[in-house]
């Protein structure tokens, strides 16, 4: 039978500080496998709420540690500790929110127990004795369906999004806690981290407006943009764009849409040449209406879209502004 | 200062896909195949190095034995040599067995620096670099978008909604950069007649394999909206998406 554990991960600074929305998904994953135990492990430093708030949910135990020497995220700690905690409990299946902070150690813990991480999972089930999962491939152009047996460890980061985290179930109990050994905690590692700051903040005008109109690297070249950034003030639209632009120094970060930038869910996300890898999907599929256009019809940006144009977006554009009346070819 | 640089070659990714469900990949013949875009944004951070300081580039790939050429343009572009681990159906390979063949490579070459792109724009499973780390016990930095080239060496890596962090640590070191950190320069003229002379190494797999899940099916994913998709000239599709925005 199964044992489930599940890393969280923390999220915001200081007094701020509180498990990550992504996490709380991951929970609500691992109660709906319905393992027989279900244990959660947190790592960090300033978490007397945070545990407080966890002690409620619907698990069989909270595993943690607040110290000091956890404060700032470094992978070093936390694969050490978690690696002892899995030699102790031996779960069949280790849960990760397929985070930048996932990513960063996630792989390095799987490795010594001779895994590979399965990353960015869509979809998990349960098949007795064996677990089938789901993750994109080719940019999320196409889904691989992978079987895993329950008879070895498995370690899975899951997509954020794909789960709902209103869903996770709280229990009228009180969930018992262990504190972890401190044991493998140490002032210094071979890395030596300092303090995250943020240097792009949230971009109010573009949380704000109501039409975005995005630009992916379909665009191809500075002047394209300048052309689109005129569309936008036409379309009443703010401008954004995906990773690549920004990349290219075609448009600032601070409008860069996706998991490092920003997060959207305007009325109304106009694509343009965006492919719809999920890094950007993330900043912006919570779009009321989204209208893509794109080269390609089996581009990703198409399976959320509502309204699709199949073709060269400054062809699109050019039209547009002809009948805007502002010349265009 | 003595650089290896893991490079993969993946599959065109902006043209439509043609699927091989019998082999849970990708039709070889309907495809064009290019290094990792990411990969070369790593292969760029090698050579910013060798414009300023003594330093050997050492490309160490795992793929097809018949498929080179992107292994040629990267040294083309300036990287010294290549060492290619010949595998027949590389898609097949799990993340950890991939950096286990990596990891007796760079073992043997006893490299300064590793250097690798955040994730392939194929598999995309954002691990391999690590896992080639921790076989080989070294540090590591992930997600790098800039460089401060002192000793020990820090960077800035990224995290999530516009936070940055300085990280520091002494080498040897793995780090995997972003692709905003540098722009990859293009292969000269001469770069090209260079590189016909520089070794490509194929050898053969070396590590026994790890497997330890199986891949089940491969297919489109499942459509979360009905698109309308607009048809007629471009004209036409202008302004119906006038209407749809009622500017029209």
């Amino acid at each position: 039978m199964s044992k489930i554990l599940v890393l969280l991960e923390l999220a915001g600074q200081g007094a701020d500080v509180a498990i990550s929305r992504h996490s709380l998904e991951v929970v609500a994953a691992a109660q709906q496998l319905a393992p027989q135990e279900l244990h959660l492990c947190l790592l960090g430093h300033g978490l007397h709420a945070v545990i407080q708030k966890t002690l409620g949910w619907k698990a069989n135990r909270l595993h943690y540690l607040d110290d000091p020497r956890l404060a700032r995220y470094q992978y070093e700690p936390l694969v050490r500790i978690a690696q002892q905690l899995i030699e102790q409990l031996h779960p069949t299946l280790v849960l990760f929110p397929h985070s930048y902070q996932c990513r960063d150690y996630a792989p390095r813990l799987a490795c010594r127990f001779q895994r590979s991480l399965l990353s960015d999972v869509m979809k998990i089930e349960d098949h007795n004795d064996t677990w089938h999962l789901q993750r994109p491939l080719f940019q999320a152009r196409a889904i691989a369906t992978i079987s895993a047996p329950q008879s070895a460890i498995t370690f899975v980061s899951l997509q954020q999004g794909c789960w709902n985290s209103e869903d996770l179930a709280v229990a009228d109990a009180a969930l018992p806690a262990a504190v972890l050994p401190t044991d493998f905690l140490r002032d210094e590692w071979l890395t030596a981290v300092e303090e995250p700051v943020r240097e792009t903040a949230k971009n109010n005008r573009l949380q704000q407006a109501k039409r975005v109109l995005s630009v992916g690297r379909g665009v191809g070249s500075a002047e394209n943009v300048e052309r689109l950034k005129l569309l936008a003030t036409q379309l009443q639209a703010e401008i954004a764009a995906s990773r690549p632009v920004c990349d290219e120094g075609w448009l600032p970060s601070s409008v860069q849409v996706g998991s490092s930038g920003q997060t959207l869910a305007p009325e109304l996300y106009l694509a343009f040449g965006i492919s719809g890898a999920i890094q950007h999907l993330i900043g912006m599929k919570g779009s009321r209406k989204v209208i893509a256009i794109n080269r390609d019809k089996n581009a990703p940006i198409f399976a959320i879209a509502d309204i699709g144009v199949v073709g060269d977006l400054m062809e699109l554009a050019n039209a547009l502004l002809a009948e805007l009346q502002l010349g265009g070819e | 200062m003595k650089i290896g640089v893991l490079l993969k070659e993946v599959v065109v990714c902006d043209a439509a896909l043609h699927l091989d469900a019998d082999h849970g990949w990708v039709q070889e013949k309907d495809s064009r195949y290019q290094a990792n875009p990411g990969d070369l944004h790593a292969l760029e951070v090698a050579l910013a190095y060798k414009d300023r300081e003594d330093t050997q580039v050492v490309l160490v790939s795992l793929g097809l034995a018949s498929h080179q050429q992107y292994l040629k343009d990267a040294l083309a572009r300036g990287a010294d040599r290549a060492v290619l681990i010949s595998h027949a159906e590389p898609h097949r390979l799990e993340p950890l067995a991939v950096a286990k063949e990596l990891a007796a490579v760079c073992n043997e070459e006893k490299f300064d620096l590793l250097l690798a792109a955040v994730q392939s724009d194929d598999r995309g499973d954002g691990q391999v670099p690590l896992l080639v780390a921790e076989c080989l016990r070294l540090p590591h930095f992930s997600m790098v978008v800039e460089i401060d080239s002192q000793q020990p060496l820090r960077a800035k890596r990224e995290w999530e909604s516009g936070y940055y962090q300085w990280i520091k640590s002494p080498l040897p070191l793995l780090m995997t950069v972003q692709s905003g950190i540098n722009k990859p320069r293009y292969a000269s003229m001469k770069g090209v007649m260079a590189a016909k002379k520089k070794p490509i190494e194929v050898r053969a797999t070396s590590v026994a394999e790890v497997s330890t899940y199986s891949l089940l099916s491969i297919g489109l994913p499942p459509k979360q909206k009905e698109t309308r998709f607009l048809s007629g000239s471009m004209r036409e599709i202008a302004l119906q998406l006038l209407r749809e925005l009622k500017l029209r």
